[in-house]
């Protein structure tokens, strides 16, 4: 505290003089204050009190000849900031209160230049204030600061960094700006993640990331194809499930507990091809948020993770595109103006080869033989189709349509005698998500935005045999079987969500929404024809509407320098059958700088679940259903803390450590030996609902700017699960529960013609149930089979899984090509144990030990690791014009 | 026919890929594990209780032939509609499958005098002083009858002379292709479920000095009949083996009157009859209706889903949850299963006769 010191100048001065009487005469030219005020005590006998340091250094200038003592010092006093009150005696000198100084709102868009679409996450900073904020997914910012001159700097991942002149800021103003693609990137400097060391240092957020596209390209992936998801694996805390699939499961949850969001719409089915690819086609991706500890109070619905998909607006100024030729699909992307300047459009397509190998391998196998003929295709495609338009500078609306299917085809015909029969099977799944929006800047400080939307997840399959009697040329039906199954869930979507920056330390995002969802879970029907009997049935299953509804507020706020605190709330109503169950999830996290480079963080968040998908296996197939709660099912929740340490280093390099407990209710799993269950059991008679809990702790070093960059990543964690009706009611470990697991990812760009990228994964090998005590075949099925005792649920833990893969591109006038190896030192993974017989050749004699020996040949049952997947090289070529 | 024809491109191609990058090897995964009692019994009205009490064991302790599992220090109570009625004895009975099972031919097991009765409740309390307790309930299902016997579509070709067959001519030989429709009536009520066997039955007599007549390397078609994939998703249809299981439910045809489509093809009788004789014509084609009790019919469809389903294929190679075989033993280990069948067999002289009152001569 100051100190003050209160000096009284004179108390021996006459107190019955008035102030209006009071005359002084003085004279003085840059003479120090203190000096000549004590002239002026020494006149008017008045005593002057100031603290010590009020008149230091000051020098003033007056000339009065017998004037009153306050017009005196009002002009002795002039422009020195310091003022003057007369109480009695007393002489009080303080300082002027400074006038607060006046507030003016900067605010607009943020966006590419030569495409003009919008750039989210660009860290904007007004200085000197030093306040600072990020633009939103529309690439809007709004800042509250001091007016006067200022100035402004603009930082975005893989753009130069922009700075204004001085500008005067009197009032609120409008500021758009437009972003050069990094330029030092041509000279060999690659930028990924400036974004993600500001977020880790500066953010309230704990465990999320910004995923550029260009970091989701040069991650290296099997058969050359960049995939969102395979780069977000990389990350502590997120284990990929089998190896080469796109499979997530975030911090010891389940796939279906991860929302993906795509352009703000949730996406049901995120996989192709049993999920070795997933539904984003990179090429139209623009900016990615992943978000896997601490949530913001507008995501909810998922327990572990929040994916927040932006796709491209398309480029405003001209045309572009690229045509990508791999080996497993191809893809072409266009976009640029339909009204320059105003509307842009982009389309994304993307479609797979295998069915074009298939079909001529499947004629070449029927070419073989008389009596049966094959036809079989698989396919998968997707297209992402947006157009944006721009009404002002303070209006935008967009309309968005992807549409992401699989297909499998299968014809099988057999000839005998006079008979013909023919086997088919479709089988189609797969999205449809459309979406119109718009927003609008309705003051400096308010961004609204309301979007409708529908999205579906389908899955429709069906399977006909058909015997025919051949007779005089006409085709007589004998029996036929027909089975078709479908499942779908529909969403109707209504949505506003805002974004109001009151004052500089305040972010307040605000919102709401209603969901009309329609389920259909497998509904099998089957027609049987045989002779004279026809007989048709359908499972007990009927639709289900259910209406969800959410409403969430939520803060960003700094109260002090070091302090930043994300605080909210997520309500949530869901309505199904009659019930209705609602739930608030609070949010809370904060960051505490101690000082330096350091930040300290910690939270809350409370997520609920009223939608889950229900899988059979590891993999993605097309029986997997999204389905809801029902009956006396309550909502999945999950409660976690975490709490984590960050430092930056001279800006390049990023160290976090983020630690987390999370546990979960009411989670749904099939239960043991559902498969037994009559067919038309209502399916959620077939699940049984559980808890569970992960624990665990996420180390992170990573390098943002430079010819290299990348990360290096440990986690190490605990998960398990516990059920009623599986595993006898015991607790069990996850199944990818994998204890520790290590990421590096390794990107050099060596020249603007040639860039490098490596990664290498090694993990503790997922969980598996491994039962190893047989029991003796009754013999009533049609062949003998090894029988086995159940074992306790995923009792093993397979090998540590290691293994390194590398992509290089070569930049071309035209394009690039890109070349990658995946397992790049071929280390065959153990992705089984499988029983099996080991035959050893015994040269002279009998093998008396194991089993029965015939000659010289020796046998015995032994356990087998199944290892896989081995180097696959590939190519692909980018086009772009 | 189509799905015992199947020559299931889709696994063929997954395990050709497989094989083509895939490798193994061996390791002992040193998991702990305890033997337990198995208990199996398949229970039919009219014969006595047959328990096979054996112990589990462990998949590298060796081959299951080569192990003694045999349980000979249990104590087995049998126990009819919840009142006790003996405790069963141990003997050792003739492996009627013998050699064609993995099983000796001569097998140790618990026996009852008692012999079921349809309507019965089986329970049976299986107590051993090293492998501990086991015990399983099974009811005693009631024989469906098959109505009677269609036979269509008959493709006949003769060798030789058969002019005045089967009358005069001392040898004739056919080669037989036909279908048949074995109708049966559900019986109303609960579930029920059964398996669709049949066979042929004749004499044979090799000397060539009687009568002989037999059919030979019949090729039995169950694919002509619907019911008998019910169990088969779309995704199984298109991706796993389909075939093999004559097992069905009454689920589509619930107290209906119902034709089982079997094909029989290939099917060659051969009739010889040097001297002439004149004599029985026993060779026939069986049609055998098993009804099951849900134990039966849950244990083979866990074997269904566990080996040839897919998400058993899955699981075999760690991508789903494991499939167990179904067990109603308390220890998980073995099944006690019971039917009662019904059967019902027609001469191939009759189907030669319907042929020949058709496009054969």
């Amino acid at each position: 505290m100051k100190r003050t010191k209160i000096i009284a100048l004179s108390a021996l001065l006459t107190a019955s003089m008035t102030m209006q009487a009071q005359k002084v005469s003085v004279k003085a030219n840059n003479m120090p204050a203190d000096k000549v005020f004590a002239e002026l005590m020494e006149q008017s006998g008045k005593n002057f009190i100031y603290q010590a340091d009020l008149l230091k250094s000051l020098k003033v200038n007056v000339s009065a000849n017998n004037e009153p003592l306050e017009r005196v010092l009002d002009r002795m006093l002039a422009g020195s900031g310091i003022s003057f009150r007369i109480r009695g005696n007393n002489v009080l000198l303080f300082r002027k209160q400074q006038p607060k100084p006046s507030k003016a709102t900067i605010s607009g868009f943020v966006r590419e230049e030569g495409t003009g679409e919008a750039i989210p996450g660009v860290t904007v900073c007004v200085y000197p204030s030093g306040i600072r904020t990020a633009t939103n997914a529309q690439g809007f910012y709004s800042l509250t600061v001091p007016a006067g001159e200022v100035t402004v700097s603009f930082t975005g991942a893989g753009y130069d960094e922009y700075h204004t002149g001085d500008i005067k800021l009197a009032s609120s103003r409008k500021l758009d700006v437009s972003l050069t693609e990094n330029a030092t990137m041509l000279e060999g400097v690659t930028v990924i993640g400036n974004l993600n060391s500001d977020r880790a240092v500066n953010s309230a957020e704990i465990g999320s990331m910004n995923v550029s596209r260009s970091s989701i390209l040069t991650t290296p992936v099997i058969f050359g194809e960049s995939d969102l998801v395979k780069t977000i694996q990389l990350e502590p805390g997120v284990s990929a499930g089998v190896e080469g699939m796109a499979g997530m499961y975030v911090h010891g949850g389940s796939s279906d507990e991860n929302l993906y969001m795509l352009d703000n719409i949730p996406l049901y089915q995120v996989n192709h091809f049993g999920g070795l690819f997933s539904a984003f086609n990179t090429e139209a991706l623009r900016n990615v948020d992943f978000y896997k500890s601490s949530f913001p109070a507008k995501y909810d619905g998922r327990l572990s993770s929040y994916i927040d998909v932006n796709t491209k607006d398309g480029n405003m100024e001209e045309h572009h595109g690229s045509v990508k030729l791999g080996l497993t699909s191809a893809a072409v992307n266009v976009d640029g103006p339909i009204w320059k300047g105003r509307t842009s459009y982009s389309v994304a397509a993307r479609r797979s080869w295998y069915d074009v190998l298939s079909l001529p391998a499947s004629a070449i196998i029927s070419s073989f033989k008389d009596d049966e003929k094959l036809r079989f295709g698989y396919a998968f495609s997707d297209i992402n189709a947006k157009i944006n338009h721009r009404f002002s500078d303070r209006s935008r609306a967009y309309a968005m349509f992807y549409y992401g299917e699989d297909y499998l085809h299968l014809k099988q015909d057999y000839y005998w005698e006079d008979e013909r029969d023919t086997d088919k099977s479709n089988l189609r799944w797969g999205n449809i998500v459309a979406s119109a929006g718009w927003n609008y800047v309705l003051t400096p400080n308010l961004f609204g935005e309301i979007t409708g939307a529908f999205t579906r997840y389908s899955s429709h399959l069906s399977h006909s045999e058909e015997s025919k009697l051949i007779e005089d040329g006409e085709h007589l039906p004998v029996t036929i079987d027909k089975v078709s199954s479908r499942n779908y869930i529909h969403d109707w979507i209504l949505k506003c969500d805002f974004d109001w920056r009151p004052h500089p330390s305040h972010h307040i995002s605000f919102g709401g929404g209603y969901t009309r969802h329609s389920f259909l879970p497998s509904l099998t029907k089957r027609y049987l024809h045989n002779g004279d009997i026809t007989a048709t049935g359908q499972d007990r299953v009927h639709s289900y509407g259910a209406n969800e509804m959410n409403l969430y507020a939520g803060a960003d706020w700094s109260p002090f320098q070091q302090l930043r605190i994300n605080y909210g709330l997520h309500y949530s109503l869901f309505n199904i059958d009659g019930k209705t169950h609602d739930a608030v999830s609070p949010r809370v996290s904060f960051r505490f700088h101690t000082g330096g480079d350091w930040a300290i963080k910690g939270g809350y968040s409370r997520t609920v679940q009223y939608v889950h998908q229900l899988m059979q296996s590891s993999i993605s197939l097309p029986t997997d259903q999204w389905v809801p709660i029902v009956g006396e099912q309550k909502p999945q929740t999950a409660d976690k803390i975490a709490i984590g340490g960050y430092y930056t280093l001279k800006n390049q390099y990023t160290f976090s450590a983020e630690a987390y407990y999370k546990w979960m209710d009411n989670l749904l799993e099939y239960a043991d030996e559902y498969y037994l269950l009559p067919p038309d059991t209502e399916w959620s008679g077939k699940l049984t609902a559980g808890k569970g809990t992960a624990k665990g702790i996420d180390f992170k070093v990573s390098k943002d700017y430079g010819k290299v960059t990348g990360h290096i990543a440990y986690s190490l964690l605990w998960a398990d699960r516990q059920y009623p009706d599986k595993n006898g009611g015991k607790r069990f470990p996850a199944r990818f529960d994998n204890r520790h697991k290590i990421n590096v990812l390794l990107n050099w760009k060596i020249s603007p013609k040639w860039e490098v990228s490596a990664s290498w994964t090694g993990m503790s090998g997922n969980r598996i149930t491994l039962p190893t005590q047989m029991w003796q075949d009754p013999l009533i099925g049609p062949w003998h089979y090894d029988m086995t005792l159940p074992a306790e649920e995923n009792n093993f833990r397979l090998p540590f899984y290691h293994r390194m893969d590398l992509n290089l591109r070569r930049n071309t006038r035209h394009g690039y090509w890109n070349f990658s190896l995946y397992n790049a030192y071929c280390n065959m993974n153990t992705i089984a144990v499988i029983r099996d017989i080991n035959t050893t050749y015994i040269p002279n004699g009998s093998a008396p030990n194991y089993g029965p020996s015939y000659g010289q040949w020796d046998s015995k049952p032994v356990f087998k690791k199944l290892k896989l997947i081995p180097i696959i090289p590939s190519v692909s070529y980018t086009w772009l014009f | 026919m189509a799905i015992l024809k199947k020559t299931y491109f889709l696994p063929l191609l997954m395990a050709m890929a497989m094989g083509m990058t895939s490798c193994y090897s061996e390791f002992d995964p040193k998991i702990d594990s305890t033997p337990v009692l198995c208990m199996n019994s398949t229970i039919t009205p009219g014969e006595p209780v047959t328990l096979f009490l054996t112990r589990t064991w462990s998949w590298t302790e060796g081959y299951e032939q080569d192990l003694d599992l045999n349980v000979r220090d249990a104590e087995v109570l049998l126990i009819v509609n919840g009142e006790y009625k003996e405790t069963l004895k141990q003997t050792v009975i003739h492996n009627p499958d013998y050699p064609y099972d993995p099983y000796p031919e001569k097998r140790e097991c618990y026996q009852s005098e008692y012999h079921p009765k349809s309507g019965d409740v089986i329970r049976l309390e299986a107590t051993s002083a090293q492998y501990g307790e086991a015990t399983a309930d099974v009811e005693v299902p009631y024989p469906v009858p098959i109505d009677r016997i269609e036979v269509r579509d008959i493709h006949c070709k003769t060798y030789g002379d058969i002019s005045g067959f089967p009358a005069v001519r001392d040898r004739c030989e056919f080669a037989l292709d036909f279908n048949v429709l074995a109708y049966f009536t559900d019986p109303n009520g609960p579930s029920n479920y059964y398996e669709l066997k049949s066979g042929t039955s004749g004499y044979r007599n090799y000397d060539g000095e009687a009568e002989a007549e037999f059919i030979d390397y019949p090729w039995i078609d169950y694919s002509g009949e619907p019911l008998l994939t019910e169990h088969v998703s779309e995704l199984d249809s298109t991706i796993a083996d389909t075939s093999g299981y004559t097992i069905f439910s009454d689920r589509q045809i619930n107290g209906r009157t119902y034709p089982l489509r079997i094909g029989f093809r290939q099917s060659v009788f051969l009739y010889q009859n040097p001297l002439n004789l004149p004599g029985p014509k026993e060779t026939g084609i069986t049609v055998v209706l098993r009804h099951l009790d849900s134990t039966y019919y849950k244990h083979v469809m866990s074997v269904w889903e566990g080996n040839d389903g897919i998400v058993g294929a899955l699981g075999g190679i760690g991508l789903a949850s494991a499939v167990y075989p179904y067990s109603n033993v308390s220890t998980r280990a073995g099944v006690v299963v019971a039917f009662a069948e019904a059967s019902l067999t027609i001469p191939v002289l009759d189907v030669i006769a319907l042929a020949e009152e058709g496009n054969f001569k």
